[in-house]
């Protein structure tokens, strides 16, 4: 005995149920494959194709107003925090005896030892140490740094390669944190250094003969925890000739984390607020046709330490590079507040 | 009486070729000028309003005359003789130039011996807010590439000059080389392969080349980096061209970069001998700020 219901099921609901299977099973699929891609452009593509308009008071040579330029983004924009501390810088005078100390300790400086304090800070003192042939500077705030050998101009300049001077630096950096870590020099606060950068860094020439290059620099960031100090919180090492190392410039310093600051600077917001700097693309003349900007980071705006700075406080360094009016790229670097406080720019 | 009149004629002769020997003299003496050798000037231009290469908004630099300004006053306070110190529209083009275009460089920069200009510029020349050319040929620009320069430092007083302008110095097509007077006198050109910025923190490169060079105690090449490298952005490329020689040994060979200001460590070298038996280069050197 048949059953009436099912027997009485138009044949057509039977085909409608089959296609609404084809369909969910399509669209299923076309839901997957959708997701699947917008991940996929989510995390590759997708800040790739963003583009700002920045507002270039000056866009160079042969223009004649205030202009918008297309800033194309080629990188993530970081993931910031809402509040922030600002450093405090912590200075300290350093007694002769102690650079001395310091100086034969930490850089292994031998021989009769002078301490000088030059006036080539007009906001702090330096402590310079030299034995002759070797010189090692102290800032106040606990930037150092220190040049072990000198190399006369020329062409007779045999560098490594720049793995080969990885290593050096690698080798030196590791021996000076640890003899560091047991002195006063090492800052008293949360640290870390990460590799950043190998490559040449100085080129000697007798013209109209090209250039070749005569120096390594393998550069380093300095993170305060997990945050960078930017524009010249530089920790380098230069290697000349043969692997000897011509400097080891070490300007990071004594800070305490001070009074959390809002970051009320988004790195959007700083992208279009870039034009605002003084001519970010320096004193170049040229027509700026655009921009593109391969690094944004949030970072402790650091100034050079014979600004005499007593505070670091956050900022965006961005990263880009300007394409001309005559075709002619540069890389350029600008820093913009990413709080209401401004910084010394 | 003929006797009376012949001899003071003969007098009167004697006086004249006297007087203008002493005239040619001093002009000769004044070709070389070492009598006071820490005579300075500086030039610096934030407003180029009425230079049609920049029109408004982009008439203005911000922080130029400020840089310039630093190099003068440190100089100054480190006991160098104050000669001329032109801002803006004081500052001009045939205070660069030589003679022959029409210029006064014999009065104004090289009759100094450290020389500082900030503000705008190019591979080939350095830009000023007013048209002072002489010639009429390159007007607003103190202009040089080969055979065409407007300038010819060194055959005055001229030791260094540091052009602080925009690829003052890159590193081809060398074109500053008719800069240097033959035979050479001038010691070396600092500026920049790339760069400078024009920033708060980069107006301090004038002054603290001097801080370097005089307290620091470095040489003119390493207080010039050091200062380019301190307040730079790092991804510009300060540069200098100075003067190297070798002379027959066991002379050492003598690179001009190493000499230091008057009354610092060593000092200054005496000036590049004439050519013959010495081999005289210019070196150039460009470093990542």
């Amino acid at each position: 005995m048949e059953c009436p219901s099912t027997k009485n099921i138009p044949n057509g609901n039977v085909e409608v149920v089959k296609i609404n299977r084809i369909s969910k099973i399509a669209l299923s699929f076309l839901l997957i494959t959708t997701a699947v891609g917008s991940l996929y452009f989510g995390f590759t593509q997708f800040w790739r194709q963003r583009a700002f308009k920045i507002l270039l008071p000056s866009l160079g040579r042969g223009t004649t107003g205030n202009g918008y330029v297309t800033a194309t983004l080629n990188c993530s924009l970081p993931e910031i925090p809402d509040k922030l501390p600002f450093l405090r810088v912590v200075r300290q005078d350093y007694a002769d005896a102690k650079a001395k100390s310091m100086a034969a300790d930490v850089f292994e400086m031998t021989g009769e030892l002078h301490v000088t304090r030059p006036a080539i800070s007009l906001n702090g003192t330096v402590v310079r140490v030299v034995n002759g042939t070797q010189t090692l500077e102290i800032y106040e705030d606990g930037a150092l740094r220190f040049m072990p050998n000198f190399q006369e101009a020329g062409y007779n300049i045999t560098l490594p390669e720049l793995s080969q001077a990885r290593g050096i630096a690698g080798q030196f950096i590791d021996r000076f944190l640890k003899k560091a870590e047991s002195s006063y020099l090492k800052p008293n606060c949360s640290l870390q250094i990460v590799l950043s950068e190998v490559d040449y860094a100085c080129w000697y020439a007798i013209p109209p003969s090209p250039t070749v290059p005569v120096e390594i620099r393998v550069s380093y960031r300095v993170l305060y925890n997990a945050i960078p100090l930017i524009f010249k919180g530089s920790f380098y090492v230069t290697i000349g000739d043969s692997g000897k190392i011509l400097e080891f410039r070490c300007y990071w310093r004594n800070v305490e984390p001070a009074d959390p600051l809002s970051i009320t600077i988004t790195p959007e917001q700083a992208i279009e607020n870039m034009g605002n700097n003084s001519d970010i693309v320096g004193r170049n003349p040229l027509q700026v046709r655009e921009i593109t900007i391969n690094s944004v980071q949030l970072g402790y705006f650091t100034p050079s330490p014979l600004l005499g700075t007593d505070k670091f406080l956050p900022a965006y360094e961005i990263m880009f590079v300007a394409t001309f009016e005559d075709g002619s790229q540069s890389t350029y670097e600008t820093y913009v507040s990413s709080t209401t406080a401004s910084i010394p720019y | 009486m003929l006797n009376l009149e012949n001899c003071l004629l003969c007098l009167a002769l004697v006086a004249s070729i006297g007087v203008f020997q002493s005239g040619l003299t001093s002009v000769y003496a004044a070709g070389n000028d070492d009598s006071n050798a820490k005579e300075i000037g500086a030039w610096g231009i934030d407003n180029y309003s009425d230079n049609p290469s920049y029109p408004p908004p982009n008439s203005y630099l911000r922080y130029a005359t400020e840089e310039a300004q630093g190099f003068y006053d440190r100089m100054v306070e480190k006991g160098f003789t104050p000669r001329f110190g032109y801002y803006n529209y004081s500052a001009w083009e045939s205070d660069f130039e030589k003679q022959s275009v029409g210029g006064n460089d014999y009065i104004y920069a090289d009759s100094c011996d450290f020389v500082y200009f900030a503000g705008h510029g190019w591979t080939d020349h350095f830009a000023f807010g007013g048209n002072h050319d002489g010639d009429g040929a390159y007007p607003f620009k103190a202009y040089s590439t080969f055979g065409s320069a407007e300038v010819d430092w060194g055959d005055q007083d001229m030791e260094w000059i540091f052009i602080s302008a925009s690829h003052s110095l890159e590193e081809f097509p060398y074109e500053w080389d008719p800069a240097f007077h033959s035979p050479i006198t001038l010691h070396g050109i600092g500026g920049f392969h790339t760069g400078p910025g024009d920033t708060w923190e980069s107006s301090h490169t004038g002054s603290y080349f001097v801080l370097f060079a005089t307290e620091g105690g470095e040489s003119i090449y390493s207080a010039w980096r050091d200062a380019t490298i301190e307040w730079q952005e790092s991804g510009y490329c300060g540069a200098m061209y100075s003067v190297y020689v070798i002379y027959p040994p066991p002379q050492p060979t003598v690179h001009y970069r190493n000499e230091h200001l008057l009354g610092i460590a060593e000092g200054m070298y005496p000036d590049p001998p004439p050519p013959g038996g010495v081999s005289i280069y210019k070196e150039y050197t460009k470093w990542q700020c």
